[in-house]
């Protein structure tokens, strides 16, 4: 085994998964964080109880998280092409990521919310406030380490996911073990991707864990 | 004497200088066919401290989600004396006028309800954030709290790391944060030892007596409601069992429910 690697085509692929999984994270959790509190506020004991509501979006949610990612990425082209103007490429590949991340995240920040003590929601309600002020000072605050444990374990998934990608020409440290190492057989270029990917992902999940006990007070 | 009679009558919403700054009548809550409460009728008078006692499952918590609006009872009346000295039926309001009529009514929970991802200060802040404060009038209000409490070392701790009788404190101050005329205490003791218990009490006693604060105190502890209450209403079943000056029902006790939970106090607390 030599390190003679590749390493212009590691580092491109870095940066490839790092986009990916960093910006479908982020846009997961913009629309991810409103999607759990809506099914946390409409369930029945919420705080805007709205049976119908909460049944939709929750078989829609079941819908989408039940496909598997590659079949997403492939039945969510049409889309792709409509957002982003092409369905091949790294920009491409973050809409179908991202659309797998929302209803993950979405049904994480859920169990997070719902662990939220109701007799403290009963309490800034016997305050006078407001639906919103139970969301902005209350739920969201109380639930944030959680969150962001939860936010934590979505960005690494989608690392995971990002590899896939690769199928439409998106890149990353997936594709490049995927052509590199399995179908040239250049085991080095395998191993270095795998150990730069447990390192980006020890990485996120360290940064993760420390920032979910900084916002931690309990 | 007829005239007199009709400007009575004119200025019958406006309430007399006895008015009291509660008053419930014949309040009913069921849920299924258990009745929480039933056909209550009660006045807290300005300025005093009512104890309501009564043993678990008596309809005590439902009573006081009653008064704050949290539940709606099925039938009765409860009128709150508002900032204009009238009395306010609150029972047919809709939830945003609610939330004006809780912002005037403090509360103070047995299990403190702190919000543990706020410092102590913010926590106090948070109905004056509600009300609409402004971030210096805030402040002022805060510090001013914190002294009253004996807190002013901890304004930027965090709940987790007070002990249960500061956690207590720091709940009193948010509950006097936006100076309310009605303070419900909800078994604000019952977590708390002994000792720190008569710290408690005695913080609520010297508020009522300093800020004319009136206090309605829920508690199933005699020994609480001999320490501070004026009055004393025993409730079982949702139903009030007897009610009477502290001093009288403690001397004479008419009804057997209070009977036995007089034979049952522990006499560990002093009168304050």
């Amino acid at each position: 085994m030599s390190f003679n690697l590749p390493y212009p085509a590691l580092l491109n692929a870095l940066w490839q998964t790092l986009a990916m999984t960093f910006a479908s994270g982020a846009l997961g959790f913009l629309f991810g964080l409103p999607l759990g509190l809506i099914l946390v506020a409409t369930s029945p004991n919420g705080i805007w109880p709205k049976p119908w509501l909460n049944r939709i979006l929750g078989a829609v949610v079941n819908a989408f998280r039940s496909l598997p990612f590659i079949i997403l990425l492939v039945a969510l082209i049409p889309l792709t092409r409509l957002i982003v103007g092409t369905s091949i490429g790294t920009a491409a590949a973050i809409v179908p990521l991202t659309i797998s991340a929302i209803p993950y995240f979405g049904r994480v920040a859920e169990v997070a919310l719902r662990e939220v003590d109701s007799n403290l929601i009963d309490a800034v309600r016997a305050m006078g406030g407001n639906r919103w002020t139970i969301i902005r000072e209350v739920l969201v605050p109380e639930a944030l380490p959680s969150l962001v444990a939860g936010f934590t374990v979505t960005l690494v998934l989608l690392t995971g996911a990002s590899a896939m990608a690769g199928a439409v020409g998106a890149g990353g440290l997936g594709d490049l073990a995927i052509r590199y190492g399995y179908q040239r057989f250049e085991t080095g270029v395998m191993i270095a991707v795998i150990i730069v990917l447990i390192l980006l992902v020890s990485l996120i999940q360290a940064i993760g864990d420390r920032a979910s006990r900084l916002f931690d007070h309990r | 004497m007829n005239s007199l009679a009709s400007a009575t009558l004119a200025s019958a919403t406006l309430a007399p200088a006895t008015a009291p700054m509660l008053r419930l009548a014949n309040v009913s809550k069921r849920f299924g066919s258990h009745a929480a409460i039933a056909d209550i009728s009660l006045d807290i008078r300005r300025g005093e401290i009512l104890g309501i006692i009564g043993r678990s499952g008596a309809g005590k918590s439902t009573l006081i989600r009653c008064i704050n609006g949290l539940e709606k009872p099925d039938s009765g009346r409860i009128d709150i004396l508002g900032p204009d000295n009238q009395l306010q039926d609150i029972v047919p309001l809709g939830e945003r006028e609610l939330q004006k009529v809780r912002g005037r009514i403090g509360m103070v929970f047995q299990q403190f309800n702190l919000l543990s991802a706020k410092t102590v200060a913010d926590n106090i802040a948070l109905p004056l954030k509600i009300a609409g404060r402004s971030r210096t009038e805030r402040k002022v209000r805060v510090t001013e709290l914190l002294s009253l409490v004996g807190l002013e070392a901890k304004a930027d701790a965090y709940p987790a790391q007070l002990s249960g009788g500061q956690k207590q404190r720091v709940g009193i101050a948010r509950a006097l944060a936006a100076e309310p005329a009605l303070l419900l205490s909800d078994e604000a003791t019952s977590a708390l030892d002994p000792e720190t218990t008569t710290s408690i009490l005695a913080l609520l006693k010297d508020i009522n007596r300093k800020l004319g604060v009136t206090i309605l105190l829920i508690t199933h502890e005699m020994a609480v409601i001999r320490a501070i209450s004026d009055r004393v209403i025993v409730l079982d079943h949702g139903r009030i069992a007897e009610e009477g000056p502290t001093d009288r029902v403690f001397a004479d006790p008419q009804s057997d429910l209070t009977k036995r939970l007089l034979a049952a106090v522990q006499l560990g607390l002093e009168t304050i």
